[in-house]
């Protein structure tokens, strides 16, 4: 069974006052994200990141389609019962303290006194709160903020954890604790669904992505599945001239290096016509280096192709 | 049922936690005591105008509180507070009613100790004690109980700003709607079948000048508010379930 699974999901917005015009702010999602997995939710500002998350935490009502957490309608208020969430830039009760809020969070939660009041230390410790734990949330940094968030949001010991941009405003540190947290999570068999603008980390910890340009979602998929080979190298001892010009339309770059030519290709299709011209010279390439796509790379190429086929003026 | 006590609690504890609140009560107090000063301003009949100034204070608690509401839901909302404690299995109207009953509590905390307040510095006024004091203080406690019906009904579609403004009116116009009444204006009549009657719970000229109020009729003028803020709650929670929460 899919933890998350959506049916042409699409939300739309009514803009302006007098002359009011339609925003399609989600348009037919069809996502699954099974169990155990962490999953990161890309796109640039507007994609529908945010949107989405709100849609599965019925915060907000689709205009059309549905959805399920694990195997709830995302209508009813009991999917909500085994889920953690973390919105975007929050702020919380300002006037309570960190030990105060988790406690109204646990409240929430149905959680009797001696567990809540357990768990309570247990995250402040995990999010490394504990020694502010009698200080007010007014005085928290942002990157306090997000941990004390991230606390309330592991309150209940999630099956699913719906974290919206986590690692916004967090240091360095912060950003290594959160991915250990998040970790530990999926080794728990937890899911993890997570919005981000920081790709590298993304890639760093996610076993699945989707991305989503203006409401649509572009791609989705395993990252090792989306991700192919993108660039590839070849290393030859010696090459003639005449051969380096055969091979320059090839390639991207013909370097010098430690007695060596390298050969960069100008696509991983290129290589069987680059081996081809190293046969006919009587060389063969000593090592072949294949380098997968990045994820920035992928992202920025999708997003691109995306805006390609469907031009803005289209919407 | 918890669930809905627990927002009522936090709600009150913030309001309690307003410093602010403390030295408001205070000036108000001091307010009502002034009037001791104008002996010769107003001819000798300053127990009267104590009396009228502290019926007025109540009233301006009541509107306060009102607008309390509205600024505390929509601190919840930047607070991202409400989106929060949203996704946990809270029910939008056991966050409404919460949160009107936190407000409810507290209002009637601090209606509480000004009505103490203010029977004190009549009886130093009188030498004698004036319960009539009280059936003022339950008539604006009615009114009070409106006013946050009113606030919660607006802030659940309208942002703060204007939620503010139309509590005011709404307040406003409640102590004239016997005027919409009898002018002859269609839509006069409509506006008094519609808006929140405040004058019926306003007997601040009667017992001020010694008239007879019966309890009677103070129990079914707080009642009729306590059902006019029922309906305002249920339209209120229809509202706030449809609402998208950004």
């Amino acid at each position: 069974m899919n933890v998350i699974e959506t049916t042409a999901l699409t939300k739309e917005y009514l803009v302006g006052w007098r002359n009011q015009t339609r925003l399609l702010a989600l348009d037919d999602l069809n996502l699954q994200v099974g169990a155990g997995k962490i999953f990161g939710f890309l796109g640039p500002n507007g994609a529908g990141k945010s949107t989405t998350i709100k849609l599965l935490l019925g915060l907000i009502t689709p205009t059309k389609g549905t959805g399920t957490l694990m195997g709830i309608s995302i209508h009813d208020k009991n999917a909500r019962e085994r889920v953690g969430f973390l919105p975007e830039d929050p702020s919380f009760c300002t006037y309570l303290r960190a030990d105060e809020f988790l406690e109204l969070c646990g409240k929430m939660l149905h959680l009797e006194r001696a567990a809540r009041r357990q768990r309570i230390d247990e995250l402040l410790d995990l999010v490394g709160l504990a020694e502010k734990r009698r200080t007010k949330i007014a005085e928290f940094s942002r990157g306090m903020m997000q941990r004390i968030g991230l606390a309330q949001a592991l309150m209940n010991r999630p099956d699913l954890v719906l974290l919206d941009e986590p690692l916004n405003g967090l240091d360095p540190y912060g950003r290594k604790e959160l991915k250990t947290i998040l970790h530990r999570q999926k080794a728990e068999g937890k899911t993890v669904f997570f919005s981000s603008h920081i790709l590298s980390d993304v890639q760093e910890m996610c076993d699945e992505v989707g991305i989503l340009n203006r409401g649509r979602l572009i791609a989705a998929g395993r990252l090792s599945d989306l991700l192919t080979a993108r660039h590839m190298a070849l290393s030859v001892p010696e090459l003639e001239m005449d051969t380096l010009k055969r091979l320059e339309p090839l390639a991207t770059s013909i370097t010098r290096q430690q007695q060596r030519w390298h050969v960069q290709l100008k696509d991983p299709s290129c290589k069987d016509e680059a081996g081809a011209v190293l046969r006919q010279a009587g060389q063969s390439a000593i090592e072949v280096h294949a380098q997968s796509e990045t994820l920035e790379e992928f992202f920025f190429r999708r997003i691109e192709e995306d805006d390609h086929e469907r031009p803005v003026h289209n919407l | 049922m918890n669930d809905l006590f627990t927002i009522c609690k936090t709600t009150y504890t913030r309001i309690l936690r307003t410093r602010a609140l403390y030295l408001l009560l205070a000036i108000l107090l001091l307010i009502v005591a002034a009037a001791h000063l104008y002996h010769d301003l107003t001819m000798g009949r300053e127990k009267e105008l104590m009396f009228d100034t502290g019926a007025v204070v109540l009233a301006v608690v009541g509107l306060l509180t009102g607008l309390v509401v509205v600024f505390d839901v929509a601190r919840d909302m930047r607070e991202k507070l409400v989106v929060t404690l949203l996704s946990k299995p809270l029910g939008r109207t056991q966050y409404l009613l919460g949160k009107f009953a936190g407000v409810i509590w507290a209002g009637t905390i601090n209606l509480a100790i000004l009505t103490a307040g203010i029977s004190a510095l009549l009886y130093l006024e009188n030498g004698s004690g004036r319960p009539e004091f009280l059936k003022a203080a339950f008539g604006a406690w009615g009114a009070m109980v409106m006013a946050t019906g009113i606030g919660v009904l607006l802030i659940t579609f309208l942002t703060e700003i204007p939620a503010v403004i139309l509590t005011l009116l709404a307040f406003g116009l409640g102590h004239a709607t016997e005027r919409l009444y009898q002018s002859q204006w269609t839509i006069g009549s409509i506006l008094f079948g519609v808006l929140p009657n405040f004058a019926l719970l306003q007997f601040k000229s009667e017992l001020s000048n010694g008239l007879a109020v019966d309890w009677s009729l103070i129990g079914l003028s707080v009642a009729y508010a306590c059902v006019y803020t029922v309906a305002l709650l249920s339209v209120g929670a229809i509202l706030f379930h449809r609402r998208d929460l950004a």
